[in-house]
């Protein structure tokens, strides 16, 4: 029966991602109600100054050191360059609540005897999982927000920030769905949280050597990382990128269709 | 054997695990029919194939090679029209633990679209169960019984249960096989996996017995019974030599044991019996053959039964 399995999904769920996103959302709410005045940014952006391009890239800093010294930089800088890190460890626990656990713990076996679908299963979940990892970027953003009103004096640029948690959400569709790929393609749960966490490390790392190898032919190798469409610095200061979206929702969604495809072809609970 | 009116039919149906150097078939050419209104046992030691051949019917898994119907309808491409009449009790549940067994049975009424689910009520109270306690609360018994409702609420066409009584207290076993039979009575098909003999022969008509993933004979629950032998002991008052039933008819294997005798008896009682007439009998103890013992008896190294003094082959009645 379609929307049951996605309606199950969200009941089960819905706690925990509150949970996540409340966690989060508190990180955010402190990063910038602590924050009262312009000089304090200043002085974080001069420190920033002495350290080379790469590490800054670490931080998700477009090396834009102008841009850092402003509220919206320090923002870029302080929260939405590392914050997807830690999205990202949300989306594997999604990720792995599609089959990977289910399977594991034997209890597909007895699931798969009802008349569901296989690619229906994958489908409601992951489907039930955006709209829940929607949730914990609203809680996130709700928290943001809350910070942001405690400090008047600052100006920040509220419809970007708004466009940068979204962008959060195309990233996390990436973690969530090669990670539901990997448990269509290894049937071990500790396989999948392995290949999905090298992933997402591998990813973020890449990323980084990437930009500290600029002028080189590795300086290429960023574009294999989800964290280069991610670019949160970029969204601070131009807005979203419908072309860096869009790359990002057509690789979860070809994740998706080789994950189903795979799904319905292999044992399940061997 | 072949029947149109099989409800489930497989041919051949072999499944191995594992890449080519490290193989292992779990079922070799499984050829079985099982008919509308039956309760047929599926008898073997644990690592037969049974399982197996249960997940391959419900295309959990997929065959090696050959083919399976049920209803007419072959497993792998109908296998949603088929899972909507079927039943099953895997043989070890596995469910949510942080859920209740109420909310389990909605959620698995709801993805079989039904609203409500009375029947499972019913069951519940049939077989002693409370619902509310989350699952990591159950006794392995208490998840047998869930697993159970789970598989019977729907009243489906056939009923795939693997070890249902594993687990379950002598009542609620009594409790499971008048639920068998009241299946029996409304058409329903029963196909139940079993390591224990006289769970089989307390409930099945027919039996087949699997060994190493080859079917070894299906036979008449009555068949197999009559060809079966118990394990006796009888105490008496005082002690008695072996040669008072040495040469009795069906019995073998006697041991002395201060003013016990042990034997094997095949086939009746009576000639036992007789013999031991003016002699005073102070207790007799019957035990069942394991399913291992019935195997050795049943079938030599070969494969052929050597059982009463005939010689047949072991899979006849699934050759022919």
């Amino acid at each position: 029966m379609t929307g049951v399995i996605f309606a199950e999904t969200l009941r089960r769920s819905w706690k925990t991602a509150l949970w996540w996103g409340l966690a989060i959302g508190s990180l955010a709410f402190m990063q910038v109600a602590i924050i009262q005045d312009v000089t304090l940014i200043q002085q974080t952006a001069s420190i920033m100054e002495s350290l080379p391009p790469f590490v800054l890239q670490m931080f998700g800093s477009s090396g834009d050191l102008a841009f850092l010294a402003t509220p919206d930089g320090y923002l870029a800088l302080r929260f939405f360059g590392f914050v997807l890190l830690v999205f990202a460890f949300y989306s594997v626990i999604a990720g792995m609540n599609v089959t990977a656990n289910d399977e594991e713990a034997g209890i597909l076996d007895s699931f798969l005897s009802l008349p569901a679908a296989r690619w229906k299963l994958i489908i409601e979940k992951v489907l039930a999982y955006v709209l829940l990892t929607i949730l914990v970027l609203l809680m996130t953003l709700v928290c943001l927000l809350a910070g942001i009103a405690l400090a008047p004096a600052i100006e920040y640029n509220v419809p970007n920030i708004i466009l940068a948690t979204l962008n959060l959400l195309p990233s996390m569709l990436v973690v969530l769905t090669f990670t539901v790929f990997a448990a269509a393609l290894f049937r071990r749960k500790s396989a999948v949280i392995a290949v999905s966490a090298a992933f997402v490390v591998g990813s973020y790392f890449l990323n980084v050597f990437a930009s500290a190898a600029s002028g080189t032919i590795f300086s290429q190798l960023d574009l294999l990382s989800f964290f280069h469409y991610y670019n949160s610095a970029d969204i601070m200061m131009n807005g979203l990128s419908v072309v860096n979206v869009s790359i990002l929702v057509i690789t979860s969604v070809i994740l998706i269709v080789l994950a189903i495809w795979r799904f319905q072809r292999r044992d399940v609970g061997v | 054997m072949s029947n149109s009116a099989a409800i489930i039919d497989t041919r051949a149906l072999t499944k191995v695990y594992g890449g080519s150097k490290r193989s292992k078939r779990a079922l070799d050419q499984l050829t079985l029919s099982v008919q509308q209104g039956e309760i047929f046992g599926y008898l073997g030691p644990n690592g037969a194939g049974k399982t197996t051949t249960i997940k391959l019917l419900l295309d959990l898994i997929r065959p090696t090679s050959g083919s399976s119907t049920l209803f007419g309808m072959d497993a792998r491409a109908n296998s949603m029209d088929i899972r909507k009449r079927i039943g099953y009790l895997p043989g070890d549940l596995n469910l949510w633990a942080g859920q209740t067994g109420k909310q389990i049975i909605r959620y698995y009424a709801r993805v079989r679209g039904m609203s409500s689910v009375p029947y499972a009520d019913e069951l519940a109270q049939r077989l002693e169960f409370d619902p509310s306690k989350k699952i990591r609360a159950y006794s392995t018994g208490n998840r047998r019984k869930l697993g159970l409702i789970l598989a019977l609420m729907h009243k489906p066409d056939l009923l795939i249960l693997d070890e249902p009584t594993s687990g379950l207290d002598p009542l609620v076993q009594q409790t499971f096989v008048e639920l068998m039979r009241e299946a029996q009575t409304n058409g329903q098909t029963v196909f139940l996996s079993s390591h224990v003999l006289s769970e089989v022969q307390a409930i099945c008509d027919r039996v087949a017995i699997l060994r190493e993933g080859q079917l070894q004979a299906v036979r008449d629950v009555g068949q197999l019974t009559h060809t079966d032998f118990r394990w006796i002991t009888l105490r008496f008052d005082r002690p008695q030599p072996i040669s008072l039933i040495a040469d009795v008819s069906g019995v073998s294997n006697v041991e002395a044991d201060g003013d016990t005798l042990k034997l094997r008896l095949t086939n009746d009682f009576d000639p036992l019996l007789r013999a031991l007439n003016g002699v005073y009998v102070k207790d007799i103890c019957v035990l069942e053959p394991t399913l291992e013992e019935i195997f050795l008896t049943f079938y030599g190294g070969n494969g052929q039964s050597t059982h009463n003094g005939t010689t047949t082959q072991a899979n006849d009645e699934v050759k022919s």
